[in-house]
This record gives C-alpha cells, sequence and structure tokens, in this order.
C-alpha cells in the first residue's frame, strides 16, 4: 500500500538539515506498524510524509500505487482527508469545537451533507465510548477522552490508514493502555496502522516493528 | 466553483467564531459600520438634492424650448428710432410674430404658444403686490403642467372676448380666505381690474408670484409699447412679445432643436435683445455639478470604509496567527488550502456584512434627521441600500483577502508544530 524507495527529506533554514536519508520501506494493507526512535529522530516527519502532509526531498514515495511527488496539494489533502487518519500525540481537537463538531469536521471538508455528517460522527462516539460527552468543550474533557475524540475523529471518514504519533504520549498508563486496547481492536477490524512511539514497551507489543535513528531506519523483525 | 450550501455553511462557522469574541467583532466591525453610514447618507442626501433639482426644473418642462424678450443693454441704432425732442427715445425690440412664424415652419413637429409681459403694476385692495402681470393663451399652463388648484384657468372664450379675468399663481392664493372668496376680491393691473378666477400650482416659479390674464386682453389693453420715466427722461419701450414657448414631442428633439432657435433668433436679431431658457439644458447642468458634489461626498464617506476595511484586515491578520495550531489541524484531515481560504473569507465577510446592515439601519435614521435639522431632501434608493450593503460586503472580501490566503498559504507541518 506504501512504498518509500530512498526517501529523504532535508530542511533547508539557513543550514541545511537532513532529518531523513535514503529511507526505503514498504507498508502492506491491514500491517499495525510501530516506528521506534528516541526523538529528533526523524520520525516525526516520516509520519508526515505517510501522511501526505509533508513531501520528500528526494526519492520516490508510492501511496496507494500512485508518485505522491505527482499529485497537487488540493489531491493530496483530499486524498488525506477520505483515506487517512491521524491521532496525534497532543490530541490537536479544535477548541472552540465541542467533540460532535470536532468529529464530523472531516465530513464536512469531504461536502457530506449536515444531517449524514451528525449521524456519523455521533456513531463513531459511541463506539469510542463518548456519547456522554457530545455537546462538551474540549478543555472540559478529560486526556483519555480527547483522544478518544481524537480517535473518532480520524475514524469518522473511515479511513484506509490511521497515523498515531505518540497517542498515549500525554495520558497515563491505564488511560494508555486503554487507547491502545481501542487501537488493537481497529486493527483487528482491518485498518491499518502507523504508530510512532518512543516508548520500547509500548512499540515491543506491535507485530512488526521499524527503528529510526538520526534519519535512517532499520527494519526489526516481529516477535 | 464553490456550492452556495457550503458558503452559507462557512458563514455560519465564521459568525459562531465571531459570537465566541463579541467585543472584539463589534470592535472590528465599527469602521465598517461607520463607512456604511456615511456612505449611504450621503447618497440619500446627494439623491434628495437629486430629486429637488429635478423636481424644480422638469416644472419649466424640460421638452421646452424658451425664448424671451430682453431690452438690450446697448440699444443698437437700428431697433431705436430717437426723436426730435432730447431726452425722449422709442426702443423697439424682442421677439415678433416673425419670429414664432419662423420657429414654427423650421420645427413643424413642436407646439408653440406665446406670451405677453405686462409692465403695469399689480394690486389688491389698493396695495400694491409684488407679482408680475402676463398675458396668455389659454394651452399656456399646459405647457408648464400647471394644475388648476382652485377655481377655473383660463379659456379660449376668455381670449376671444378679451374677459377681464385673472388667474393667480399659488403662492397668491394666501390672499384670499377663505379660497371661494376669489371673485370678491378682484386684482388691479395698472388701471384695470380683473376678476380672479383660479389658482394655478406651478411646480418651478421659483417663488415668484404670477397674474395671468387672456392674451387678447393683455395686448387690447397694454399695448406693445410701454413708458418709464427716468430722471428727466421719458423712454418708450416697443415689444411685441414676450415669450415665445416651444414644446418638443420627446426630449430627444430638445438639444438639436434649441440649437436651431438659437442660430435662426440670433440671425434674426444680432443686437441680443433675446434670451433662451432650455431646462433640460440647465438640468444637465445642474445634475453634471450635483454628480460632482456626491462623488465628492462619496469620497470622502468612502475613505471611512476603506479605514475600517484596514482594521478589519489588522484584526484578522492577528486572528490568523493565533489560530496557526487550529490551521495545521483542519489540513491534517482534509482541509484544502481553498478551504481554509474561504473560511477566513467568510469570516471576513461576515463581520463587514453585520457592519453593512448595521451601518445602513443607522442610514435610516441619519438621512431623516440630517434632513430635519439641514431642511435638505433626503431619499434612500434601493438602490442606496443595495450599493451600500454590497460595498460592505466587497470590503470584507478585499481585506479579508490578505489574512486568507497568508492562512491558506501556512505550510501544515508547521502550523502543526507551531505552539
Amino acid at each position: 500500500m506504501i512504498r518509500l524507495e530512498k526517501v529523504g527529506k532535508t530542511y533547508l533554514n539557513g543550514t541545511a538539515l537532513t532529518v531523513l536519508d535514503d529511507v526505503t520501506l514498504s507498508i502492506e494493507a491491514r500491517e499495525y506498524v510501530g516506528i521506534l526512535g528516541p526523538s529528533g529522530s526523524g520520525k516525526s516527519t516520516l509520519l508526515h510524509i505517510l501522511g501526505l502532509l509533508d513531501r520528500p526531498s528526494r526519492g520516490r514515495f508510492l501511496y496507494r500505487g500512485r508518485d505522491v511527488a505527482t499529485m497537487s496539494d488540493e489531491e493530496a489533502s483530499r486524498t488525506r482527508g477520505r483515506e487517512i487518519g491521524f491521532i496525534f500525540q497532543s490530541f490537536h481537537l479544535i477548541p472552540n469545537l465541542t467533540v460532535l463538531e470536532n468529529v464530523e469536521m472531516p465530513l464536512f471538508y469531504q461536502g457530506v451533507p449536515a444531517a449524514e455528517r451528525r449521524e456519523r460522527a455521533r456513531a463513531r462516539l459511541e463506539q469510542v465510548r463518548m456519547s456522554h460527552r457530545l455537546t462538551h468543550a474540549p478543555s472540559q474533557l478529560s486526556g483519555g477522552e480527547r483522544q478518544r475524540t481524537a480517535i473518532a475523529r480520524a475514524l469518522v471518514t473511515k479511513p484506509v490508514m490511521l497515523l498515531a504519533d505518540e497517542p498515549t504520549g500525554n495520558l497515563d498508563s491505564k488511560t494508555g493502555q486503554d487507547i491502545l486496547d481501542l487501537l488493537d481492536q481497529l486493527h483487528a477490524e482491518g485498518t491499518t496502522i502507523i504508530m510512532i512511539t518512543h516508548d520500547i514497551g509500548i512499540a515491543r507489543r506491535l507485530p512488526r516493528l521499524i527503528r529510526i535513528n538520526d534519519g535512517r531506519v532499520t527494519e526489526e523483525a516481529a516477535t | 466553483m464553490i456550492a452556495p450550501a457550503r458558503i452559507l455553511e462557512f458563514m455560519t462557522s465564521g459568525a459562531r467564531n465571531l459570537l465566541r469574541h463579541k467585543l472584539r467583532s463589534l470592535l472590528t466591525l465599527l469602521g465598517v459600520f461607520f463607512g456604511v453610514a456615511a456612505v449611504i447618507t450621503m447618497l440619500g442626501i446627494g439623491e434628495g438634492a437629486q430629486r429637488s433639482v429635478l423636481r424644480e426644473i422638469s416644472g419649466l418642462g424640460l421638452r421646452n424650448i424658451i425664448a424671451e424678450s430682453i431690452q438690450p443693454t446697448k440699444p443698437a441704432e437700428s431697433s431705436s428710432s430717437q426723436s426730435g425732442r432730447r431726452g425722449l427715445r422709442l426702443l423697439t425690440f424682442g421677439l415678433t410674430h416673425r419670429d414664432v412664424r419662423q420657429l414654427q415652419s423650421l420645427l413643424p413637429q413642436a407646439d408653440s404658444t406665446i406670451t405677453h409681459m405686462i409692465a403695469a403694476r399689480v394690486y389688491l385692495n389698493s396695495s400694491r403686490i409684488d407679482a408680475r402681470a402676463m398675458g396668455v393663451l389659454p394651452d399656456y399652463f399646459s405647457f408648464f403642467h400647471a394644475q388648476v388648484i382652485a377655481g377655473r384657468g383660463l379659456t379660449e372664450a376668455d381670449d376671444e372676448r378679451a374677459n377681464r379675468v385673472a388667474v393667480v399663481s399659488e403662492n397668491l392664493a394666501h390672499l384670499y380666505h377663505p379660497p371661494g372668496s376669489l371673485a370678491a376680491r378682484p386684482i388691479r393691473i395698472g388701471q384695470v381690474f380683473y376678476e380672479v378666477v383660479g389658482v394655478v400650482r406651478q411646480a418651478a416659479q421659483g417663488g415668484d408670484s404670477r397674474v395671468y390674464i387672456p392674451y387678447r386682453t393683455a395686448r387690447t389693453t397694454y399695448g406693445t409699447t410701454s413708458i418709464r420715466r427716468e430722471a428727466g427722461s421719458v423712454e418708450f419701450t416697443k415689444s411685441e412679445l414676450g415669450q415665445i414657448i416651444l414644446r418638443l414631442p420627446s426630449e430627444d428633439d430638445v438639444p438639436a432643436a434649441a440649437a436651431l432657435v438659437r442660430r435662426n433668433l440670433e440671425v434674426n436679431h444680432p443686437q441680443g435683445d433675446f434670451r433662451m431658457t432650455v431646462p433640460l439644458e440647465i438640468l444637465s447642468a445642474k445634475q453634471r455639478t450635483q454628480r460632482i458634489l456626491n462623488l465628492v461626498l462619496i469620497a470622502i464617506a468612502a475613505i471611512s470604509l476603506v479605514v475600517g476595511g484596514i482594521g478589519i484586515m489588522n484584526i484578522m491578520l492577528a486572528v490568523v496567527t493565533e489560530r496557526i495550531p487550529e490551521i495545521g489541524i483542519r489540513r491534517a484531515i482534509g482541509a484544502t488550502r481553498q478551504d481554509i481560504l474561504y473560511q477566513f473569507l467568510a469570516e471576513t465577510v461576515t463581520l463587514s456584512s453585520i457592519g453593512g446592515v448595521l451601518g445602513c439601519l443607522c442610514g435610516f435614521i441619519l438621512v431623516p434627521l440630517a434632513s430635519r435639522f439641514t431642511g435638505w431632501e433626503g431619499v434612500i434608493t434601493p438602490g442606496a441600500v443595495f450599493a451600500s450593503l454590497a460595498v460592505s460586503w466587497l470590503v470584507g472580501l478585499v481585506f479579508g483577502m490578505a489574512p486568507a490566503i497568508r492562512a491558506s498559504r501556512m505550510d501544515p507541518v508547521e502550523a502543526l508544530r507551531y505552539e
């Protein structure tokens, strides 16, 4: 489903900073992959490239068989909205929208009519056990509740791939476990999940693990 | 293109964002509010002025061409015959029946009427009143859209029999109380009494008081010669006609006809003893000045709109910075650059449109207030309302563009990282 060939990313902010170098990897549909690395290793940049938020400086990135370099910004945005769900460490909910509105938002950009948006958002929120907080503002929620809302938002478009950037990083271990169980369940239901983490304990549970260090990846055999 | 339903959604979500910062939004839209209020007030007063100019001049009949006899300032020898006695002169000047015939053959499509000016003074109850008397044909009133508001007008029979009857202009009617008492108080012109049979309302006479008597009566009673005694000399002046009034079938014919009449009269009256009044020309000249004045007023009002727009732009630039993380999130969940652009534009346009609507409402209070205190007429036309609303909308669009473009160009990764 995803194929990176000798992908590199260099930022040119005064001095050239190479964040990713010569990354070659492929990820198939329905995989559950962990990307493990210390902070500053380039794992977030890799996730941004995989999620079509950023583009490689070098190399070739094939997303579902299409060369991303040939996609326009609009195409990339639409594809991102339809097929990719993001889950962030700091949740990234829009503070002045309610839980329900936050979850509806991706559907809005797909042009889904309001009534259907509401319906689908409610269903997803129910799935993550958030039905009791529909009209709350994100600031009124606990960390776990915020992340469950963010997951509902990522799932509401029925994405083919979930990209999770340290989804448990800001949560206590019990709530974190809750979120991980939810992700396991989504994987079991057929969603491709790529999760970034620096927690070796979490990484070890995953069927496939990619280590990243100073912008270079090494594959680690599944345990 | 974007569907109207989506625009509405962008606008409602924009409005909700604005409601979250009520004070800030209110202060931001004040600029547009004042700008639009100023523009609509200026438009209202300008329109009122236009209308009063139009009414004033159209009372003279926009299809009319009026030629009038005047005494030349420097009498040409040909038109005056000096009598043998020192200090006694006969001065002949002005328009003649020959002119009437010529003009009628030049402009067969035009109706015409003539008047006879009476130099004699006008009295009521042996006290002089400040009014001008003239002899007119029965059709005279129709040339000036004059309405008979009491009694009757002058008739063919009055003219044929040279009846001693008079019709007075509306501003003399107050002398008659009750209005039914017209006949009881005859008016005197020179030495002759006239029964007042009616009152006419004329849209425009510049407030002049007039007494109209039948043409034939005027001609037989006062003749064409008048005498003026001045410092030991006696001046006889002879003028055949007071005015020639031509009415063209349509306003479009007026400019060409006026040129023709002017040329003809200039040839026949090289001494310049006539004056031409073309109401349509006066109107267009006045309207031109009025339009320039309006433009200046509106330009001044527009400056406040620009200032308002800059205020909006300033705030929206700050809002964009404040919402960088939100922009990143929206991009991550599928918003295109265009979506972000529309989102911020919708917010600015909503803001400026609210300012516009409030400004418009304020104009509805200001315009009557202004006309009450200044005595100017003020009219708010649907066009003015539409224009000022459109302008407020445009201000939002123009001044919202820069912040919206800045938001839409933001790199999603950097926006997400922004703290």
